[in-house]
C-alpha cells in the first residue's frame, strides 16, 4: 500500500477524533469561567454565610470565623479578635476567584486574615490565599496557597442561624488585658497566668501566647501561692496547646492531664465567668489590681485566673560561686531606656563599666550576696563597689534586702558610696525582681524585671 | 503530494483538537462590577493619566518568597488623595510639569499595606521597579502628617519617578564622574552610615549603590527634604576635626551634583526643579 494512504488514513482519522468533542467540549475559557463561576455560587450560596474555626499552624490557636460572599466580590468576615479596636470584628474586603493550576480564593484587600499574615514580620504562617481542594458532605475545602510543605487545610462548613452567637469577643478582649505589666526587653514575651480551682485547692501556671492563642502549660500543684505549690510534690507539665474562644469557653485543641495532689483530671476547657481588675498586686503595697476571670473546669470545679510574673524558666537563677554580670547599657526603665545612656547611672556614676551580682558566692573578702558596679576611671584605674543584700527566693522571685553595707575594692572615688546606694534603691524599688532565662547561645544568662518600677536587666554567669 | 500530506498530518496532530484553546485565557477574575472606589480610580487615574492604580492583591506584584499584604478598603482612598496632592499636583502646578508628567508617568502604581517581608528576615521599606512601576508600602499606617511616614511615601515616588529622566534622557554629561571613588561594591551600601555617605559626597548610604541610584536618590532628597540644604549644602564655617572637614568635602560634591541634576532637568524636561521643590514645601507646610 502506497505511504499517501496511511497519512490519508491519519488525516482522517484526526480529524474525524476532533468532531464529535469539538461539539460536546468547550474551551478552556469558557471551563475556567464556568469553575470560577461554579465556585462563586457554591461560596454565596448558604443563607448564613460559612463558619470557620482557622488555625494557621499546627503550633497555634484556631480563630472562628464567620465568612459571608456576595456576588459582587464583597466578602463579610466576622472574628473575634479584638485588634485594632475592634475593627475585625465585623468587616468587609473583598475577594476574587483566580484560576491558576488549580481554582485559588484570595483576599485581595485588608482584613483579619492579613492581619493574622503579618504578625511576627508575617513569619506567622497565616494566609490569605487559598487553593480550593474540593466540596465534602457540603463543606468547602480549601488548602493554604503559601505554604510549600505542611499545607494548612481551611474548612468551610455552612454557618447556622444562631452561629454568630458563638463569638466570646469580650472573653478575648479582655483576655489581651493580662499582657500588660510585664517585661518589654525580650520581643514576644508572653505573660503567665496562674489558674487557681479553689475546690480542688490546685494551682496551674502557664505562659499564653495571647496573638497566636496558645498556651504553655508549665506546671500544676497543690496550693494557691506560688509559695505553697513549690513547695509541695508539683507536676511539672511543659505541655503546649493552642486554644480559641468559642461559646464563652476557653477551648484547648489539645487537653491536658492534671494529675497533682491527688486529683486527676483532663484540662479541656475553661468556662470564663466575670471579668474584672481585682487580681493580686504584683508589686506589693502599690494597689495596682491586675486582671482577674472566674472560671470553671468540667471535673475541678470553680476558681481563678489571675495573672502571675512565675515562669519555670527563671528557676535556673540560683546561687552560685560565680560572679554575674553584665556590660552596663543593659539596665533600663520602664520606657526600655538605658540607665546609663540617659537615668541615674548616667548622672550619678559615669564610671560604671558593668553591673555586677553576687548570690551565694563563698568568699573571705566580697559579700556573700551584694549588688554593684565595676567602675573605670578615666585614668584607666579601675574598682569593684558592691552593696550587700539579703535574699528570698521564691521560684524566679528574688527577694532582696538591700542592706547599708559596702564593699570596694581599690581607690574609689568621693560620692560614689551615696551615689551606689541611690541607684540600687531606685533599680530595686520594692525589693523584688523576676528571674527569666534569657536563651543566648553559648551564654547563660537571664533578664530581670521589677514589677514595682517596670525596670530590667540582664545578668550572665 | 507526500510533503504536502506530511505537512497537513503533522499540523492536525500538533493543532489538536480545540479551535478556541489558546493561550490568552484570562488570568484574573474579571466577572465584577466596579464599585465606587473602582470608577473612582478609572475617572481620575486610569482614564486621566493612563495609570493603573493596583490595591487588590495580586501576587504577581511581588518577587517570589516576598511576604506582603494589602491595603485597607478605606485607606486606598485616602492613599489616592495623598499621591494626588503631593505627588502628581506639583508636576501639574510647576512649569512644563503637566506635559512631562503626562508623557512620562509610569503606567502601574502598587499599594500594599504594610511593608516587604524578605525569606532572609530583612524587610524591604520601599522599592523600585525601573520606572515602570511605583510600589507604595506601609499605606495602612498612612498618616500624612506623620513626617517619617510622609517621608517614606514621598522618598519612595519623587525616587521612582526621577528613574524615568535618566533613562530617557540619560545621566547628566559626566555625572558619575563626580564622585567616582564613592560607589560601593555590590551589595554593600548598607554598611555605610548616613554620616559616612555625606561624607563620600552622597545624600545616603543607598545613594552610593550605582550612579542611577545616586541620581534618583539625590532628586528625591532634594523634593521632599525640609532640611536639604542644611544637611547635605551649606558648609560649617567652624570646623576643627577630621570628620567635619570630610563632610564639608562631601556637601562641596553633594552641591555639584544637584548643579548637574538642575541643569539636565531644565534641558530635557523643561522643569525647574528649585521651582518644583518650592511647589511641594509649600504643600509640606
Amino acid at each position: 500500500m502506497s505511504k499517501h494512504w496511511i497519512y490519508i488514513l491519519l488525516i482522517a482519522v484526526f480529524s474525524l477524533a476532533c468532531e464529535e468533542e469539538k461539539a460536546d467540549l468547550p474551551s478552556v475559557e469558557e471551563r475556567t469561567s464556568e469553575a470560577i463561576e461554579d465556585l462563586r455560587d457554591e461560596l454565596t450560596d448558604p443563607t448564613n454565610g460559612w463558619k470557620v474555626s482557622y488555625q494557621p499552624t499546627p503550633e497555634s490557636g484556631s480563630f472562628f470565623m464567620l465568612l459571608t460572599f456576595d456576588d459582587d466580590g464583597n466578602l463579610n468576615i466576622q472574628s473575634d479578635i479584638s485588634a485594632e479596636e475592634g475593627i475585625y470584628f465585623d468587616q468587609t474586603i473583598t475577594y476574587r476567584i483566580d484560576a491558576g493550576l488549580s481554582l485559588e480564593l484570595i483576599f485581595e484587600t485588608y482584613g483579619v486574615f492579613h492581619y493574622l499574615f503579618e504578625l511576627d514580620q508575617a513569619s506567622f504562617g497565616a494566609e490569605f490565599e487559598l487553593l480550593y481542594a474540593e466540596e465534602d458532605d457540603g463543606n468547602l475545602i480549601f488548602t493554604s496557597k503559601s505554604d510549600l510543605f505542611d499545607q494548612t487545610t481551611i474548612v468551610f462548613e455552612p454557618a447556622g442561624a444562631n452561629d454568630a452567637d458563638l463569638f466570646s469577643r469580650e472573653m478575648a478582649q479582655n483576655f489581651s488585658a493580662y499582657s500588660g505589666q510585664g517585661p518589654q526587653f525580650v520581643i514576644g514575651f508572653n505573660p503567665s497566668q496562674q489558674l487557681y480551682l479553689s475546690g480542688a485547692d490546685i494551682s496551674i501556671f502557664w505562659t499564653v501566647n495571647l496573638l497566636k492563642r496558645s498556651l504553655s502549660i508549665d506546671l500544676a500543684g497543690p496550693g494557691s501561692s506560688l509559695q505553697e505549690v513549690l513547695s509541695g510534690s508539683y507536676q511539672s507539665i511543659n505541655q503546649a496547646t493552642g486554644y480559641t474562644f468559642l461559646d464563652g469557653k476557653l477551648v484547648l485543641n489539645n487537653p491536658v492531664n492534671i494529675n497533682t495532689g491527688g486529683t486527676s483530671f483532663s484540662l479541656s476547657e475553661i468556662s470564663l465567668g466575670d471579668f474584672s481588675e481585682t487580681g493580686p498586686e504584683l508589686c506589693l503595697g502599690s494597689g495596682d489590681l491586675t486582671p482577674n476571670y472566674s472560671a470553671t473546669v468540667t471535673g475541678a470545679g470553680t476558681g481563678q485566673i489571675n495573672k502571675s510574673l512565675f515562669n519555670s524558666s527563671g528557676l535556673t537563677f540560683e546561687p552560685t560561686q560565680t560572679l554575674f554580670s553584665v556590660n552596663i547599657p543593659f539596665i533600663f526603665d520602664d520606657s526600655l531606656r538605658s540607665l546609663s545612656e540617659e537615668g541615674i547611672i548616667a548622672e550619678k556614676l559615669p564610671s560604671a563599666a558593668a553591673l555586677l551580682m553576687t548570690y551565694g558566692l563563698e568568699d573571705d573578702t566580697i559579700p556573700e550576696n551584694s549588688v554593684g558596679f565595676f567602675l573605670e576611671y578615666e585614668n584607666d584605674s579601675t574598682a569593684i563597689y558592691l552593696r550587700s543584700f539579703n535574699p528570698t527566693q521564691v521560684g524566679n522571685r528574688l527577694e532582696m534586702e538591700l542592706l547599708d553595707e559596702y564593699y570596694h575594692t581599690d581607690t574609689v572615688q568621693t560620692g560614689e558610696q551615696q551615689a551606689l546606694m541611690e541607684i540600687t534603691d531606685e533599680i530595686f524599688e520594692g525589693g523584688s525582681v523576676y528571674a527569666y532565662d534569657l536563651p543566648i547561645r553559648g551564654l547563660t544568662a537571664w533578664h530581670f524585671y521589677n514589677p514595682c518600677n517596670l525596670y530590667e536587666f540582664v545578668l550572665l554567669r | 503530494m507526500k510533503s504536502i500530506l506530511y505537512i497537513v498530518t503533522i499540523g492536525l496532530m500538533l493543532s489538536g483538537c480545540y479551535p478556541d484553546e489558546s493561550l490568552n485565557v484570562a488570568e484574573k477574575d474579571q466577572d465584577v462590577e466596579l464599585s465606587a472606589l473602582d470608577q473612582y480610580i478609572e475617572d481620575n487615574f486610569t482614564e486621566e493619566y493612563n495609570m493603573a492604580i493596583r490595591y487588590r492583591y495580586i501576587d504577581r506584584y511581588v518577587n517570589p518568597g516576598e511576604r506582603v499584604a494589602p491595603p485597607k478598603l478605606d485607606v486606598v482612598q485616602p492613599m489616592l488623595d495623598f499621591i494626588q496632592e503631593y505627588w502628581i499636583n506639583p508636576y501639574l502646578e510647576v512649569t512644563n510639569g503637566e506635559e512631562f508628567f503626562r508623557g512620562h508617568v509610569p503606567p502601574e502604581i502598587i499599594l500594599l499595606g504594610g511593608f516587604i517581608y524578605n525569606p532572609d528576615g530583612t524587610v524591604t521599606l520601599g522599592t523600585a521597579d525601573s520606572g515602570a512601576r511605583i510600589t507604595f508600602t506601609n499605606v495602612n499606617s498612612i498618616d500624612p502628617s506623620d513626617q517619617e511616614w510622609r517621608s517614606l511615601q514621598l522618598q519612595t515616588v519623587y525616587h521612582e519617578f526621577s528613574h524615568i529622566v535618566h533613562q530617557r534622557y540619560k545621566l547628566p554629561t559626566a555625572y558619575e564622574t563626580i564622585t567616582t571613588s564613592g560607589y560601593t561594591s555590590a551589595g554593600s551600601w548598607f554598611n555605610l552610615t548616613d554620616q559616612g555617605a555625606i561624607m563620600r559626597g552622597f545624600v545616603s548610604p543607598y545613594a552610593t549603590s550605582s550612579p542611577n541610584e545616586d541620581f534618583a536618590e539625590t532628586v528625591a532628597f532634594y523634593l521632599f527634604d525640609p532640611d536639604f540644604h542644611e544637611r547635605f549644602i551649606i558648609q560649617d564655617d567652624e570646623c576643627n576635626t577630621a570628620a567635619c572637614e570630610a563632610e564639608n568635602n562631601g556637601k562641596a560634591f553633594i552641591t555639584q551634583k544637584v548643579a548637574a541634576i538642575t541643569e539636565h532637568y531644565e534641558k530635557v524636561t523643561g522643569i525647574d526643579l528649585e521651582e518644583l521643590r518650592g511647589i511641594i514645601q509649600a504643600k509640606l507646610q
